[in-house]
């Protein structure tokens, strides 16, 4: 694999990281959303379900070549331990996290059951913000890795010169 | 009245000898120099190659020195290219001296 | 036609390496989020030591027929051994809840200097190329 691919390897990695802060972003914008337009079975209004990104890495391009490579040894290593360079991430779903809602005691809210009870989104604010720091900072990682490649072949264009 | 013979004097200058013209110093024939020479920026080359071996094989993590290693060879080089050319073009000079 | 010296080979060996690296530093960045991802590493230079130790002693030099010849090759480092970079993953031990174990810090470092490293390595094989083109074109 060689630059050229690296790159749309890091462009994975923005590509996924955000994601998540638009995902983090909806999630904090909701934080206290009651209704999200779906009914439970007793036909009470569900409040927003907070969401969450589930990342896994890409396969390679061609899996039957890698695995190919892997089983035949090159010169000085043997087959055990060896891999073929990941492609980056890639989103595989996005899912809706099942944790229960929040209950909050309150009688005058619109939507408060029989016992004044409250069901608030299953969003914590102090979480999604250690996300947002999380994916914020893998986000600039991926950035730097970026511009690492292209001033590498920059620099490789200039042989000679 | 000061005595003259009590003040430090120079000693008679009886011990130089005269400045004579010598002859070139011929330790060494401009040809075995020129062979020194060439020596000298063929090491400089071997020195660079290994160098640059070192920085490959992590051996040496100093890249200023494998940088300072190439830009000697390629100087000395450049000087052995120089001195070639200058020395053809003094060849070429007396050829064209009519006789 | 021209005889390139040894490190030609060795630097253009060492510049493929450094772009696998690259890739999987690059790789091991984009998934430092992903649960159970494992990071890999690229294993050469010391490929490349043991073959050289290996095979030390059995060189090649440039025939020279007369004593004034320059002599091409040392002669006694081995002929240059072509050794592919392997990639590996690392099994660390020591993983985040998830089961991550890519070290965001430690993987900028090394981005960095592999970077610093391909810099250097293009600058020689230029340095080499420009001094057989001093020894061809000398008239500058």
């Amino acid at each position: 694999m060689g630059l050229f691919d690296s790159m749309l390897t890091s462009a994975s990695g923005l590509t996924a990281e955000r994601l998540r802060m638009d995902l983090i972003a909806n999630n904090l914008a909701n934080a206290n959303t009651t209704q999200s337009g779906r009914v439970d079975q007793n036909g009470r209004p569900l409040p927003y379900q907070r969401r969450v990104a589930v990342l896994a890495e890409r396969e390679p391009a061609d899996f039957q070549a890698a695995f190919q490579a892997v089983l035949n040894g090159s010169a000085g290593g043997t087959a055990a331990g060896r891999a073929p360079i990941g492609r980056g991430v890639r989103v595989v779903e996005i899912a809706a996290d099942n944790r229960p809602f929040k209950l909050k005691y309150d009688p005058t809210h619109p939507d408060a059951d029989e016992a004044g009870y409250v069901r608030l989104p299953n969003v914590d604010v102090v979480t999604e913000m250690v996300d947002l720091i999380s994916a914020s900072r893998a986000y600039e990682a991926n950035v730097t890795a970026l511009n690492a490649a292209k001033s590498m072949a920059m620099r490789a264009l200039e042989i000679g010169r | 009245m000061v005595k003259i013979g009590s003040y430090p004097v120079m000693p008679p200058v009886a011990n130089l000898t005269e400045p004579k013209a010598q002859p070139a110093d011929r330790s060494q024939s401009f040809g075995a120099y020129l062979a020194q020479a060439i020596d000298k920026v063929a090491a400089d080359q071997v020195q660079a190659d290994q160098a640059a071996r070192g920085l490959v094989t992590g051996e040496i993590q100093d890249v200023a020195q494998v940088m300072i290693a190439s830009e000697k060879a390629t100087l000395s080089l450049q000087l052995l290219v120089q001195v070639r050319n200058k020395v053809i073009e003094a060849y070429q000079e007396v050829m064209r001296m009519p006789v | 036609m021209v005889r390139f010296p040894p490190a030609v080979d060795f630097l253009e060996q060492g510049l493929a390496a450094s772009s696998a690296r690259h890739a999987t530093l690059a790789n091991n960045v984009a998934n430092v989020n992903t649960p159970g991802f494992k990071r890999s590493y690229v294993e050469f230079e010391t490929l490349l030591q043991d073959a050289l130790s290996a095979g030390a002693g059995n060189g090649l030099a440039g025939r020279t027929t007369d004593p004034r010849h320059i002599p091409i090759g040392t002669g006694s480092h081995g002929a240059v051994p072509r050794i592919a970079p392997i990639v590996r993953e690392a099994q660390d031990r020591e993983a985040r809840m998830d089961g991550n174990n890519v070290n965001m810090e430690v993987e900028m470092a090394n981005l960095a200097t592999n970077q610093l490293w391909y810099g250097a390595l293009t600058r020689q094989i230029s340095d080499q190329f420009a001094r057989l083109r001093l020894a061809i074109d000398g008239r500058r």
